[in-house]
């Protein structure tokens, strides 16, 4: 483990750059302002940024899944479409494999870049258009990608990928309100998978769906991921599922990055503050659980106005002086973990600390032993405990 | 936890149909559970199970089409359904209130928050209009407004999802009402702010002994919040128990398969389990059980209706095989 020292020698970039052996996405400062107008009457002149995306760097590895996870408006959304181009960036750069995809030279640089990188979206309402059949829906990146391919050849390919993605034949051939939510977000993907990319950015995909169908729509992805060797981004506010299918997984809190590492560090050992928080806000489906939980004060900052020095330091149960004056940069704090934080959690253990323990909660199991006892203390400030379910 | 006494709130069989171009969609078909004072009850269910529709119909603010076909709605021992319009006003917000899922579109935009109290304060508890604002300041304050004094002269927009949210549980709970109907309260925020509303209404619920139907498809919120639950599917209830029962020693293979498609947190990357075909259709619902056509343990009684049985004093489920649970408990689910 490298030393952790005040001056910021050996960066978050650096350290990506040495381990990319087996990364298929590089992203790195990336950065996406919104400019903020005030219209008079003749002209309209800028008089601020909203800092949606601020200076991120992330690393997809091949044929793994990188978890993505933040609350609303802290920009993870608006980081994969400035990913796929459909937002410019302001700053930063992309590279796909060594090929930098920051700008493209020509038209077929382009093509060839969304052959490679697809995206699928949250609303399967929305994502599809209502007036073609699905047949033309998920064969459009054929036309504009796969001239060589003859008509029918195209519309074998299509029957051929219903049916990986778990739909029928005759499917094809019916319009997206004839489908259920499930259904809709199956044919999203197939479209995103047609071109056979290599990375599949996923925008909260299961998001709108019920628990019963999330689950059949995660197996399916888990399934592809097998099957076609695809690298996931996938982004979602639900922790559960994030770390039922993430490798790694990258935290952002107002634009930026606060933690970054593999799922089972992450998720087991937080260091951040603020990851330490959302874990211990997930409502846990088991009602033996005696929880403590952190509960944040207040809300998320606007990014209009970002508050000085660490953006979390408003809200924060640990913060100092020092972090409405620094802003930390992202540190590795465990051999693969790095923390953007001051003062960073040591061998903090979120089942503990929420209840849950090492054992396996099984449903349809009896497991009303081993209540742990809530490790409020390890943090100061407010900290709550929920209530202790009466016995029958 | 059985309660002694009648109930605050007991539904009794009720069938709320609504009646659209392509059919009659059978939306509640002999829904029946109860609430007690006091009680926190979960209702819990996927989309088009019926949940809200109950809700509206205890309320009677259906839509157009929808109509309340049979059944009682027992409130402190008057049936609501044989309430004329005005008798309901009076019991809306005044004994029976309810909070949204949307706090945007729940909050008038062009009123401030105090014209929007302030309103219904002084028209069912008979003060001046300066002592709502009063009542209305003391409420904002009690749910963790910052500030409430001056921010209730505030328009919505003014406020963030989560303290619309609050405003909503303030103006809900400003009349003393018994019973609060909260409809996916937390589905619309984020996770940390959910947990903020969540510990607001778990603190009213307590402090004002407050019975409480809590409608959800999430089932952690169930299960931090509730002490009973009904787990309601095609418009029917398929098993009511306490919330611990529910999770733990759940008999309905509906119940069964619907935890088992939670990711845990402990869960690795894996497969995690699904329930085979789609939620029914209530035009044209299958018979007998409704959930026998995605059921592993279907067979042709099923489409008999199932009985509702009492497997224990407070545990009720809707099946003709739950008997048989000993013999699923090693597969997979």
């Amino acid at each position: 483990m490298r030393k952790m020292t005040e001056s910021v020698e050996y960066t978050f970039e650096q350290y990506l750059d040495e381990t990319a052996e087996e990364t298929l996405l590089r992203i790195r400062n990336l950065k996406k302002w919104y400019p903020v107008t005030e219209n008079r009457v003749l002209f309209s002149r800028v008089v601020g940024h909203i800092k949606a995306v601020d200076g991120v760097s992330i690393d997809i590895p091949r044929g793994k899944t990188m978890g993505l996870v933040g609350e609303s408006g802290c920009g993870k959304s608006t980081l994969a479409r400035t990913v796929v181009r459909l937002e410019p960036f302001q700053a930063g750069t992309l590279f796909l494999e060594d090929q930098n995809i920051s700008s493209f030279k020509s038209r077929r640089e382009e093509l060839a870049f969304r052959r490679r990188v697809q995206m699928v979206f949250q609303d399967p309402y929305a994502s599809l258009n209502p007036r073609r059949l699905v047949m033309d829906i998920i064969k459009e990146p054929l036309d504009i990608h796969r001239k060589d391919l003859g008509r029918e050849e195209k519309k074998r390919m299509v029957v051929e990928l219903l049916q990986t993605v778990g739909l029928e034949a005759y499917h094809a051939l019916r319009y997206p309100h004839e489908f259920s939510g499930g259904q809709r977000q199956r044919i999203g993907i197939a479209r995103a998978l047609i071109l056979q990319p290599d990375l599949i950015l996923l925008d909260e995909p299961v998001s709108a769906l019920d628990v019963s169908v999330q689950a059949s729509i995660l197996n399916l992805l888990h399934d592809l991921q097998e099957q076609f060797g695809l690298a996931y981004l996938f982004i979602a506010h639900d922790l559960s599922v994030v770390k039922h299918v993430s490798d790694f997984v990258s935290i952002m809190y107002l634009g930026r990055l606060v933690e970054v590492g593999p799922v089972e560090e992450v998720f087991n050992h937080p260091t951040h503050p603020y990851t330490v928080s959302l874990l211990s806000a997930i409502p846990i489906p088991d009602p033996d659980i005696e929880k403590a939980r952190i509960i944040l004060q207040g809300d998320v900052p606007s990014p209009i106005n970002l508050p000085p020095g660490c953006r979390f330091h408003p809200r924060c149960y640990k913060a100092q002086k020092v972090c409405s004056e620094i802003e930390p940069e992202l540190r590795e704090v465990r051999p693969g973990v790095w923390s953007a934080c001051h003062f960073p959690e040591e061998g903090f253990e979120v089942l503990k600390f929420i209840g849950l323990e090492e054992k396996e909660v099984k449903i349809g199991k009896d497991t009303s032993t081993g209540k742990a006892s809530s490790k409020a203390s390890v943090t100061e400030g407010k900290t709550s405990i929920g209530n202790k379910e009466t016995e029958v | 936890m059985v309660q002694n006494g009648k109930p605050l709130l007991e539904v009794k069989n009720l069938y709320t149909y609504f009646f659209t171009e392509s059919g009659i969609v059978q939306a509640l078909d002999g829904v029946s559970f109860d609430v007690h004072r006091g009680e926190p009850v979960g209702i819990v269910g996927e989309s088009g199970c019926g949940k809200s529709v109950t809700a509206q119909s205890i309320l009677q603010i259906l839509p157009r089409n929808g109509k309340i076909i049979a059944g009682e709605v027992n409130f402190r021992g008057y049936d609501l359904l044989k309430f004329n319009e005005k008798q309901m006003n009076h019991v809306r917000g005044k004994y029976i209130s309810m909070i949204f899922q949307d706090p945007m579109t729940s909050l008038n935009p062009v009123m401030r928050i105090r014209d929007q109290m302030v309103d219904v304060i002084s028209m069912h508890r008979g003060v001046d209009e300066f002592e709502a604002t009063e009542i209305a300041i003391k409420m904002l304050e009690a749910v963790g407004i910052p500030e409430a004094e001056s921010r209730v002269y505030n328009y919505p927009h003014e406020f963030s999802g989560g303290m619309r949210q609050r405003i909503l549980i303030a103006r809900a709970l400003a009349l003393r009402p018994e019973l609060l109907i909260a409809d996916e309260p937390t589905t619309a925020l984020d996770v940390t702010i959910q947990a903020q509303v969540l510990d607001i209404i778990r603190n009213m619920q307590q402090r004002h002994n407050l019975g409480m139907m809590l409608i959800t498809h999430n089932l952690g919120v169930v299960a931090e919040t509730t002490k009973r639950v009904h787990v309601f599917y095609g418009g029917r209830v398929v098993e009511s128990a306490s919330t611990r029962t529910v999770f733990k020693h759940p008999m309905h293979p509906y119940t069964r398969a619907l935890l088992a498609s939670i990711p845990s947190f402990l869960q690795k990357k894996g497969k995690l389990a699904t329930i085979p075909g789609v939620v029914p259709r209530l035009i044209n619902p299958p018979k007998g059980c409704r959930f026998h056509p995605r059921c592993r343990y279907a067979t042709d009684i099923c489409k008999t209706r199932p009985p509702v049985v009492e497997i224990d004093k407070d545990h009720f489920v809707a099946c003709h095989h739950y008997d048989k649970l000993g013999e699923w408990e090693d597969e997979e689910y």
